[in-house]
């Protein structure tokens, strides 16, 4: 068959598919491009490009209009130099010049002539003198010879005419020069004027050429167009892939790929603040949400930013925010909304943020199961809790500026640390022994300091998992008999807010889950006994509590009282069991083999360690068949039995009044008054409050409300009604805080015995308040104990058991474990010989039972020290990774329902979304607010229900003026931002196995002053010392009364005399030269504040600092300048800039304030001898005294400063060595001394060894620098100095240091003192050789007022002058006394001339020599270092001089 | 900073110098300064009443205020004894030390040390005194362990000549909210503050920290319009003409007025005449 015309199938119904299929596609196609352009993240890059071009258009403009006010202004100075010049001047000069200059060509030619004629001839001469070395015969060599003579008496006369040449053209060329310079002088300001006005074109040429980049290029926006944009777009995606960041799917780690930056597009671009955008947002049309999305981030130096410590690119943006970083879509990527913020100002609030959220994107859509994604984005409020992850000390997030880069976070890590939480909920940083975050963990019993060196390493040892660090927060109990009463106790257990409000023990009674009042609907209607439960149980189970607090305390007093009164032969009984058990424990481990399995008859399983030890007292030979466990036990038993043999004496064996209080046999009854005055000086106020003293600073802020230690106001009526039991207590407390509990924080505060019974006197007479009124209302029934007890009972033992418990008492039989709580109901004859209920009639073993199961049921041991608690485990859920926790496994249960109920409309929404939505944040906060609320309508059995106590966050205290309406609004805000703060470290704890390149590793320097951060906090030196100046960011374009701060600055500085601007050599110090470089226009100043009351309403309100620090900024001109510290203060700054406060100092400004008052004295005017009379400041510390001084001062501290106010004094606390050894560190670290004193290290080892060695080692070395500087020998000759004025160098140094008009003024040296009251005194200077460091002393003399600013220890001209009269007098001296004339034998001779009037008048007097010979013996810097020498060498010198010995200096051993 | 110029003159030792301090110390102390006269004057009454000659010239822009500030109050303070309990031998030389808070004139009631200034805006031109014309120095003696004068007017910026004729060291204390100082003069020594001091709203106090007793205060003005109250109470002083506001200081009670006195109460000033504000009174206290 040919081939057919026909197709097979139609063509023309072909060609019409083909043509829809064709146009299928086409449209496809062109749906595909159209999505494609529509993409969200391309709309919202077309106009960020528009906003980009407007942004950079707006400052293009800017700058070509700087540039051009820049270069007018260089123009205008040019034209204005120009007129000023004397046209007639440079025109006489330039023609001098110009005539000058023909002379000047001659004469230089006329020399380069001669020169080569000479040059001829001397090869002429050379040429001769070849020919006369090769000539043989002797004729020919005469004549050479003579030849040559001629020569070189021709070259000789030439090189002369030569050198008179040669001055003549130097001559002139000289005068030219020097008519050029008068030129140049004269044009000076046109040529300056001229090179600004380049370098300002430059410039302006610069600016406009980034202007010109800045705008889009035609080529950019043609790819920009639709379908073009499909290929090479200028909208693509960004992502940012951190290496090795990724995220957990459970079964696999995937890496993070963040594409934020797709739609944020210029997060990490300077320029794009919020501010800019809003100078652009009418042109662009900018959106309320458009300036989140177009702003950059804020803070770049600190974030995104490239060279900030966290990078984009390096870091990604969900390792902070979490959410998912591989969306490209706003749901996906599941952003939540938090309240809009610009500028700090709350633009619109979290309701209004989510509609509009809801309206735009149909945001609610991303909460839809379909969506899931568990890490959805952190809201802003808690973002802090992302620094946890890698910031694993939190204190690294203070810088060592004192500025917090994380405030919230470090107030609720504050805030967790100081309630206690973790004694409950363990957070511990180590998993399997790596660091995974910040540990706070409850130290060990018996805690490290008590243990014996060797078990101490063996403890720490453990690297991974060291001990825990902190001490419980509450007091310990175990003398709690010593110290109150029951009925105090109970009434304290029931309401402790009642008693004291700022307390910070919580709140168990009275709850939503045990208050009669409280009861849900559901319960109310059930026939149950609920109603009867919440009447009966509180009150049985508070009763029992404190049965069982002071019973267990009485037991174990008696036992104190017991073992102390044991004989020391009798004692070494014990020790000798316990050492033998100890060398039998070591043979064992050894030979595993000889441990008996099982128990041996006459030793059975349940018998009590006690009993064990008794029996092996009579017969040690049975020592050999205990098991593991009893020897483990019985060694436990003694050890325990030693400490509480070496714990105090109970109060009951102490006299009181004791004999040191005692007069005349009368007994001393303390002066309240003084007490008073003692109270408020000794520093008590530091860390307790009092209602009767009431400081507030200058904004009317109560500052005596330190929170750290209790309020003290009503403190007589918790010690119980009897006077003399009361003051017993607290005068033993006032002795020795750690002979009650050993763990207190409390220092010994080393009052004498006097004095400690007039603050007693005070506390308890007239300083005793009443407490507030809610407190009479708490009253605590007897309460069911009976039924609480079965309410245990029922659960550890059978029905039949458990009622033979409560009917008579068990026996041993019934029990399977004879250590187990209901061994306290055994029948008495079968109790343990030494077990606190053997001695109990049964009624009270059921309560001291019903105490001991409600004590663990509630945790209290978590705060307290409870005898039988000593290592119970904590109760609550450990805190370790909860801001990871799955919501699926937090019991929400009927808390929406509740808050609806309770809290309606008052609740913040965001929170109630939180908990709609069943995320952690709102579990959370409710768990915070209301921990038992999440027991709404349920129906659970007493001991079943919740048992988190009900804390109090935050305790505001009232401002002065303040009214009550105000104070409470106030105090619910307070609360909110607290808990919120306390959340924010919570979330932070994730647990999360960070890479390590991610994760903060301190340098050695930073690790040391973190751990001191820590340590400072925690035994509240803050609370005395201020530690750091504060930080005041100045920002140098900004006006301030029609001129810049930058102005401001130089107009100050250029009205203080030059000699405070460089008045010392001491250049690369901080306090002359800012040791920062100089970046942008913020500048950072550091000083303190002046505690003063600010200026009238009509003034604003300033702030003025003394400055601590020099300030480094670069003026119009565009020159470095700096400003000096300390003489130089910064006033008039607008107190609501940004500024963060000195660290540390309230009881400074409490005690400033309070002497202020008491002795009438002017804040201002007087401040210098204010500030010199409180805790002096801990700044610089490190550079100014050596760490072997500091290490052993801060172990026991002794009186330095006669100055501070009467009564101030240093208390001593109760430092381990480690922690002695860490401050040390601390304050090395933080001045970055590399070679801290004397060419010692760090005191990298516990240093209590080191010390000894330490000082030996510095003396050698001061004795070796002595040497090498050749002054070591002091007598006689003496060495000279550089001004050549010979003189005993060590005598001239000792004369100044024992001048009456110098040093002596004021500072004690030896056995000269300088008179005076304490107040006018410095510190006596015999401590100085072993205090100080030799180059602070240095710097010291020569201008205190540039360390510390407040000193009042005088600048003395005389040590820095650099003056011609000064020099003139020196001159004077010599020529009329010959060069020797200041040596010790001319004394007289000086003398006998009269110097001056005052002189003639008191010939015979020591002191106007030893002024004279001192005043002008030495060049300024020389006196400086005599004085330091002087010092330094305190009981070094080998032979002291005269003066020396005369102050009392010997020479030391 | 001793003086470069004439070294001799201010040598410990050098007649010279003894006669120069000596009569500087007890006669005329605070040296008023003469504003140029080219565009009309503004002169300023010392505190020890050695005015100056006002302005031939001009005298239509300024006027002169004049007044006497008197103690109202029946009982005037005793002027106490103050307790020297160092360096006696020299402190104590010339008799006891008096308390210099309130120094009353018994007969006439005039009230000495009170400091009278206009309240100028920062900025206002000042007219009468060429830019960048030397001020005479202004001297603080210490002659026997008190300052003198008291109180110290000062414009900003003039040179300031701290002095210790004294055989005992003094070490001068400057503590206001811009000026801090802290210098120990020796015996016989001195102290030139060549920029002088900042100016400053407020008064400065002036201390010694070896004699706590020692106790003066400063005032530091950008203009010329002040003067302190002599003996008899009274001060003279030219200011522009107009309506001006006048305040009045005393260490003890602080503004005439209290808080509201501080911006000063309205006075007009006839120009080329004279402003008698008669006695102004002021009490112990306000």
């Amino acid at each position: 068959m040919g081939a057919l015309e026909e197709t097979y199938r139609d063509q023309r119904k072909l060609d019409i598919v083909f043509a829809l299929s064709c146009l299928a596609l086409v449209a496809s196609m062109i749906w595909m491009f159209a999505k494609d352009h529509n993409r969200e993240f391309k709309k919202v890059q077309r106009k960020g490009f528009d906003v980009e071009v407007a942004l950079l258009e707006e400052q293009a403009q800017e700058l070509e209009r700087k540039g051009r006010d820049l270069v007018e202004q260089a123009e205008k100075r040019v034209q204005e130099a120009r007129s000023q010049i004397n046209e007639s001047d440079l025109r006489e000069l330039r023609a001098e010049l110009d005539r000058l200059l023909p002379e000047t060509v001659k004469k230089e030619t006329e020399l380069a002539f001669e020169k080569a004629v000479r040059d001829s001839w001397v090869s002429i001469r050379d040429d001769l003198t070849g020919q006369y070395e090769n000539a043989r015969r002797e004729s020919v060599r005469q004549s050479l010879k003579k030849d040559i003579e001629e020569w070189e008496q021709r070259i000789a006369d030439k090189n002369k005419h030569l050198e008179q040449l040669q001055r003549e053209v130097e001559a002139l060329q000289d005068k030219r020069r020097q008519i050029q310079g008068r030129i140049d002088e004269l044009l000076a300001e046109v040529t300056r004027a001229e090179s600004e006005l380049k370098r300002r074109r430059a410039e302006q040429d610069r600016l406009l050429r980034l202007a010109e980049q800045r705008r889009m290029t035609p080529g950019a926006k043609f790819r920009a167009w639709p379908i073009v944009d499909a290929f090479n777009s200028p909208y693509r995606v960004r992502q940012y892939a951190p290496e090795g960041l990724t995220i957990d799917y459970n079964f696999k780690q995937v890496q993070r790929q963040d594409r934020c930056a797709t739609c944020h597009m210029f997060i990490d671009r300077q320029g794009f603040e919020k501010a800019q955008l809003t100078s652009i947002a009418e042109k662009v049309t900018l959106q309320l949400g458009e300036y989140g999305v177009y702003c950059n981030h804020p803070r770049l130096d600190l974030f995104a930013g490239s060279s900030s410590p966290h990078p984009a690119e390096k870091f990604g943006c969900t390792i902070c925010h979490a959410g998912q970083g591989g969306a490209a879509t706003f749901n996906f990527a599941f952003h939540f909304p938090d309240g809009g913020k610009t500028d700090g100002k709350t633009l619109e609030s979290y309701v209004e943020k989510k509609q509009r959220w809801q309206d735009t994107y149909h945001w609610h859509a991303s909460l839809h199961p379909d969506y899931l994604w568990d890490m959805p984005m952190i809201p802003m409020r808690f973002i802090e809790s992302s620094c946890v992850k890698c910031h694993h000390n939190i204190a690294d997030l203070v810088r060592t500026s004192g500025r917090e880069e994380a405030p919230k976070l470090l107030r609720g890590y504050r805030l967790v640390r100081e309630l206690g939480c973790f004694g409950c909920h363990e957070i511990s940083g180590y998993k399997a022994g790596r660091p995974i975050g910040p540990d706070l963990r409850l130290e060990p019993y018996p805690a490290p300091d008590e243990l014996s060196p060797m078990e101490r390493a063996k403890l720490y040892n453990n690297s991974a998992e060291p001990p825990g660090q902190w001490r419980k927060v509450g007091p310990g109990l175990r003398r709690i008999a010593e110290k109150t009463t029951p009925q105090w106790t109970a009434r304290w257990i029931r309401s402790p807010r009642s008693f004291r409000p700022d307390t910070r023990m919580p709140h168990f009674f009275g709850l939503t889950n045990n208050h009669p009042d409280q009861l849900s609907d559901l319960q109310k209607d059930l026939p149950s006994q609920v109603p009867e439960e919440h009447r009966d149980l509180p009150d049985a189970e508070i009763q029992a509590i404190t049965f069982y607090l002071f019973k267990s305390s009485e037991v174990y007093l008696d036992k104190i009282r017991n073992l102390h009164a044991l004989s020391q032969a009798q004692w070494q009984k014990y020790e000798d069991v316990h050492n033998q058990l100890s060398a039998l424990d070591d043979a064992r481990r050894a030979q595993p083999d000889l441990t008996p399995r099982e128990p041996a008859p006459d030793l059975p399983a349940a018998m009590m360690p006690q009993d064990i030890v008794d029996k092996l007292l009579a017969d040690p030979a049975l020592m050999s068949k205990l098991t593991k466990d009893q020897l483990a036990s019985c060694r436990a038993y003694l050890q325990e039995l030693r400490r509480m043999r070496r714990a105090a004496a109970s109060l009951a064996e102490k006299p009181f009044p004791p004999p040191e209080l005692l007069v005349e046999g009368k007994p001393y009854a303390g002066d309240p008054r003084a007490g008073r005055l003692l109270f408020e000086n000794r520093g008590c106020l530091a860390c307790h409050a009092h209602n009767q003293i009431e400081v507030y600073n200058a904004e009317g802020k109560l500052l005596t409300d330190s929170g750290y230690g209790p309020d003290l106001s009503h403190v007589k009526s918790k010690l119980g009604n009897d006077r003399t039991d009361a003051a017993k207590w607290l005068y033993y407390w006032l002795t020795d805080p750690t002979s009650y509990h050993p763990r207190t924080y409390m220092p010994k505060p080393q009052l004498e015995p006097r004095e400690r019974m007039d603050i007693v006197a005070w506390l308890l007479g007239e300083g005793s308040g009443s407490p507030p009124p809610e407190w009479q209302s708490v009253h605590v029934d007897s309460g069911n104990v009976e039924k609480l007890a079965r309410l245990f009972l029922d659960k550890a033992l059978t029905k039949s058991l458990a009622e033979k418990a409560v009917r008579d008492g068990l026996e041993p039989e019934d029990l399977a474990r004879l250590d187990s709580d209901e061994a306290i109901l055994l029948k008495s004859d079968k109790q343990p010989k030494d077990a606190p209920a053997a001695r109990l009639a049964h009624a009270e073993r059921l309560r001291y039972y019903a105490g001991r199961k409600t004590i663990s049921r509630y945790g209290c041991y978590a705060c307290h020290d409870i005898p039988g608690f000593e290592n119970a485990k904590p109760i609550g859920t450990p805190l370790n990774d909860w801001g990871k926790k799955d919501p699926e496994r937090l019991a929400f249960e009927n808390i929406v329902a509740y808050v609806e109920r309770h809290h309606g409309e008052h609740y913040d929404p965001f929170f109630l979304d939180m908990l709609r939505e069943h995320r952690r944040e709102g579990f959370l906060y409710q768990k915070l607010r209301e921990p038992r609320s999440y027991d709404y309508e349920k129906l659970r059995a007493w001991d079943d229900r919740l048992r988190m106590p009900q804390f109090r966050f935050a305790h505001p205290k009232k401002h002065r003026g303040e009214s009550d309406e105000e104070f409470a609004r106030r105090t619910q805000v307070e609360e909110q931002q607290a808990i919120e703060a306390v959340m924010t470290f919570i979330l932070g704890l994730v647990a999360e196995q960070i890479p390590e390149k991610y994760v903060y590793r301190p340098s050695p320097d930073r690790l040391h002053e973190i751990r001191g951060i820590t340590l400072l906090e925690r035994y509240n030196c803050i609370g005395c010392h201020i530690t750091k100046p504060g930080g005041y960011l100045l920002q140098l374009d900004r006006e301030l009364e029609g001129q810049t701060v930058r102005q401001m600055l130089q107009d100050y500085l250029g009205r203080k005399s030059d000699e405070l601007r460089h008045d010392h050599p001491f250049y690369e110090h901080s306090a002359w030269r800012s040791q920062k470089p100089v970046e942008g226009n913020t500048i950072l100043a550091r000083g303190l504040p002046f505690y003063v009351a600010q200026l009238p309403e009509d003034e604003p309100k300033t702030v003025t600092i003394d400055l601590y620090e020099a300030l480094r900024f670069v003026d119009d001109k565009r020159e470095l300048q700096d400003f000096p510290a300390g003489l130089n203060q910064l006033p008039g700054l607008p107190a609501d800039w940004e500024q963060f406060p000195p660290t540390g100092g309230r009881f400074t400004e409490v005690l400033f304030r309070l002497l202020a008052q008491r002795d009438n004295k002017d804040l201002v005017g007087e401040r210098k001898a204010l500030l010199g009379a409180v805790p002096p400041v801990l700044y610089r510390e490190g550079q100014k005294v050596q760490p072997q001084w500091l290490y052993e001062f801060l172990r026991q501290p002794q009186e330095i400063r006669p100055a501070v106010a009467r009564n101030l004094r240093m208390p001593r606390f109760h430092l381990s060595d480690d922690e002695l050894a860490a401050l040390v560190n601390y304050f090395i670290a933080v001045d970055r001394l590399e070679n801290p004193a004397l060419g010692l290290d760090y005191l990298s080892a516990p240093p209590a060894v080191q010390v000894a060695q330490g000082r030996v080692a510095a003396q050698a070395d001061y004795l070796a620098r002595l040497q090498q500087m050749g002054l070591a020998q002091t007598t006689g000759a003496g060495g000279t100095v550089e001004s050549g004025v010979p003189t005993d160098y060590f005598e001239v140094g000792w004369r100044m240091l024992t001048d009456t008009n110098l040093c002596l003024k004021c500072h004690d040296i030896g056995t000269l003192t300088s008179g005076g009251k304490p107040e006018e005194r410095g510190p006596a200077l015999a401590m100085a050789a072993a205090r100080l460091r030799p180059d602070y002393v240095e710097r010291w003399i020569a201008l205190p007022q540039r360390f510390l600013p407040y000193t009042l220890m005088p600048q003395y001209d005389p040590f820095f002058a650099h003056d011609q009269a000064y020099l003139q007098m020196r001159h004077v001296l010599a020529q009329r006394h010959n060069r020797g004339a200041l040596q010790g034998a001319a004394v007289t001779g000086l003398l006998a001339a009269p110097i001056w009037p005052g002189a003639l008048a008191r010939s015979a007097d020591e002191q106007v020599y030893s002024y004279l010979a001192s005043q002008y013996a030495f060049l300024p810097l020389e006196k400086v270092r005599a004085v330091r020498d002087a010092l330094m060498s305190w009981g070094y010198l080998e032979h002291p001089p005269p003066s020396a010995r005369a102050a009392g200096v010997l020479r030391r051993p | 900073m001793m003086q470069a110029s004439k070294p001799l003159r201010f040598i410990p030792g050098t007649p010279a110098f003894w006669v120069a301090w000596g009569a500087l110390g007890f006669g005329t102390i605070l040296a008023g300064y003469h504003p140029s006269r080219e565009h009309g004057s503004s002169g300023l009454v010392t505190t020890r009443g050695n005015s100056l000659s006002a302005a031939e010239s001009l005298q239509e822009s300024f006027g002169t205020i004049r007044g006497q500030v008197v103690f109202a109050a029946d009982k005037i303070p005793a002027r106490e004894k103050l307790k020297v309990d160092r360096d006696q031998d020299h402190c104590l030389s010339k008799g006891p030390l008096l308390d210099e808070k309130w120094v009353v004139n018994p007969d006439t009631k005039g009230v000495q040390w009170v400091v009278v200034f206009l309240r100028f805006n920062p900025g206002a031109p000042i007219t009468g005194v060429k830019a960048g014309e030397k001020l005479p120095d202004a001297v603080l003696d210490q002659p026997v362990c008190y300052f003198h004068p008291h109180v110290l007017a000062v414009r900003e910026g003039q040179r300031i000549v701290a002095k210790n004729p004294a055989p005992v060291a003094h070490n001068v204390v400057i503590t206001g909210l811009k000026n801090s100082y802290n210098i120990q003069i020796p015996p016989g020594g001195q102290y030139v503050f060549d920029k002088g001091l900042v100016r400053e709203n407020n008064a400065i106090k002036i201390s010694c920290g070896a004699h706590p007793w020692m106790s003066g205060w400063a005032w530091v003005f950008d203009h010329p319009y002040f003067a302190v109250t002599d003996e008899q109470g009274r001060f003279e002083m030219k200011a522009p003409a107009g309506e001006q506001r006048l305040v009045v200081w005393h260490e003890a009670i602080g503004y005439l007025g209290g808080r509201e006195g501080r911006q000063g109460r309205p006075v007009q000033v006839p120009a080329g005449g004279v402003l008698d504000l008669g006695r102004l009174e002021i009490k112990p206290t306000q």
